[in-house]
């Protein structure tokens, strides 16, 4: 096998344009339908647009793409995946507050 | 190569039914599913237990793995000479437990690698993985933008289709502008495509870290401000921090604990230089925690001449 060295990559960070429902399908793994079912749930972070038109952003491509190993890791209907995302964001708000408040309670 | 005991790792007997091993599976993908684990070493620990389910869970690759007698884990192996997984005809599967791509050298060898020579022998193209990683950035490094170092595992296949984690040292540019939580997509500086595939992307997570005196929420920071007694009931004027500096705050007379007096500007850069958030300071009353006698001298009459009441909204109960 071929020894491969560090590679240095330089990334200049802008944010991507965001995309349609199609190609978030395309990139997450998940049915047309499940992001659907998921945008009209609230589970998919900011949605722009109308729902025959949305287009969605970079965070909605993670959530999205975390949807799909929960299903697929997990074998959850749509029911049980839109409360798992639900109570995982949930978790990540709570981390974060307790995180901020143990910094000012050690001030 | 070195053995895989995937019935140890599920922690069930080698007899075990397939109810057990799928509970094993379950009670085990709940503990270090990187999703929602919060151990140590949760994504290596999810692939080992993900690659144990895929062979077990599947009566065929069971049956064959089985018959490749005991071994140590750990242990040098190869396969008896009688084992022939061409012709078994293993078909790898993307869509099961962990993605089904990042399984080790004992797997690929045994179960994937004549899947994915197959697909590589018939010009099969791979889309390249997409990795994720989080940036976590001071509210200074927020403010003004930074340049970030970190290491990458990248997954990538090679020439004969098995797949390795190369690590790569990724300096990534941060601009102004970016919010606590915010996700940004890099189109192409993920993991190699394979056959001609396009490469995967690369997010990164953007995280502050907390600080002492504000707190981010959007473009917007928010910092707690005590005042005395006296300051909230006469008014007064403050020297506050900013992120940047300072600010004088006038405090109108008859402030309440909990009011947000805005400082418009003096908030965090919103991206594409549209301008900056706001910088909110909500007031506490801080009592003192001892008095000089004269001080309660004072506080008495006070208590005695005053006809404030903050609690009429009792009612007579």
């Amino acid at each position: 096998m071929a020894t491969h060295e560090h590679t240095d990559i330089v990334v200049v960070v802008e944010e991507a344009d965001e995309i349609g429902l199609a190609e978030l399908a395309e990139l997450s793994g998940l049915n047309a339908e499940s992001l659907q079912e998921l945008a009209l749930a609230g589970c998919l972070g900011s949605v722009r647009g109308t729902e025959t038109e949305w287009s969605f952003g970079s965070r909605s491509i993670t959530i999205a793409r975390r949807a799909r190993r929960l299903q697929t890791d997990f074998g959850l209907d749509e029911n049980a995946l839109v409360l798992a995302l639900t109570l995982l964001a949930r978790m990540d708000e709570l981390e974060t507050r307790m995180r901020e408040l143990e910094c000012q309670v050690l001030r | 190569m070195q053995y895989k005991d995937y019935y140890k790792t599920l922690g069930v007997p080698r007899g075990a039914t397939a109810d057990a091993i799928k509970k094993a599976y379950r009670l085990l993908a709940r503990k270090y599913h990187p999703d929602v684990s919060k151990e140590a070493n949760a994504e290596e620990k999810f692939k080992e237990v993900a690659e144990a389910y895929e062979v077990l869970k599947d009566p065929e690759k069971r049956a064959a793995y089985d018959q490749l007698g005991t071994w140590q884990p750990g242990q040098d192996f190869r396969p008896p000479p009688d084992w022939d997984r061409q012709a078994r005809g293993f078909r790898f599967e993307s869509g099961g437990p962990g993605g089904g791509f990042d399984f080790s050298d004992f797997f690929s060898e045994l179960f994937g690698g004549a899947a994915t020579g197959g697909r590589r022998a018939q010009g099969f193209a791979t889309r390249g993985q997409d990795v994720e990683a989080t940036v976590e950035l001071t509210l200074q490094q927020a403010l003004h933008g930074t340049e970030a170092n970190f290491q990458l595992a990248v997954p990538e296949m090679d020439a004969s289709g098995h797949l390795h984690r190369m690590p790569r040292q990724i300096k990534a540019r941060i601009p102004r502008g970016v919010s606590d939580g915010q996700v940004m997509r890099v189109p192409g500086k993920g993991g190699r495509g394979f056959g001609g595939a396009p490469d995967g992307d690369l997010y990164l997570k953007i995280s502050f870290r907390p600080h002492a005196l504000f707190r981010a929420v959007e473009h917007d920071l928010y910092i707690e401000v005590p005042v005395t007694p006296w300051e909230a009931a006469l008014g007064a004027t403050v020297d506050i921090p900013t992120l940047d500096g300072h600010a004088r705050l006038k405090i109108s007379a008859g402030v309440r604990a909990g009011q947000k007096l805005r400082l418009a500007g003096k908030g965090l850069p919103k991206p594409g230089g549209h301008g900056f958030g706001d910088l909110f300071a909500v007031l506490q009353i801080a009592v003192p925690g001892s008095l000089t006698e004269k001080e309660k001298s004072l506080f008495e009459d006070l208590a005695r001449c005053s006809r404030f009441d903050p609690r009429r909204h009792f009612g007579g109960s």
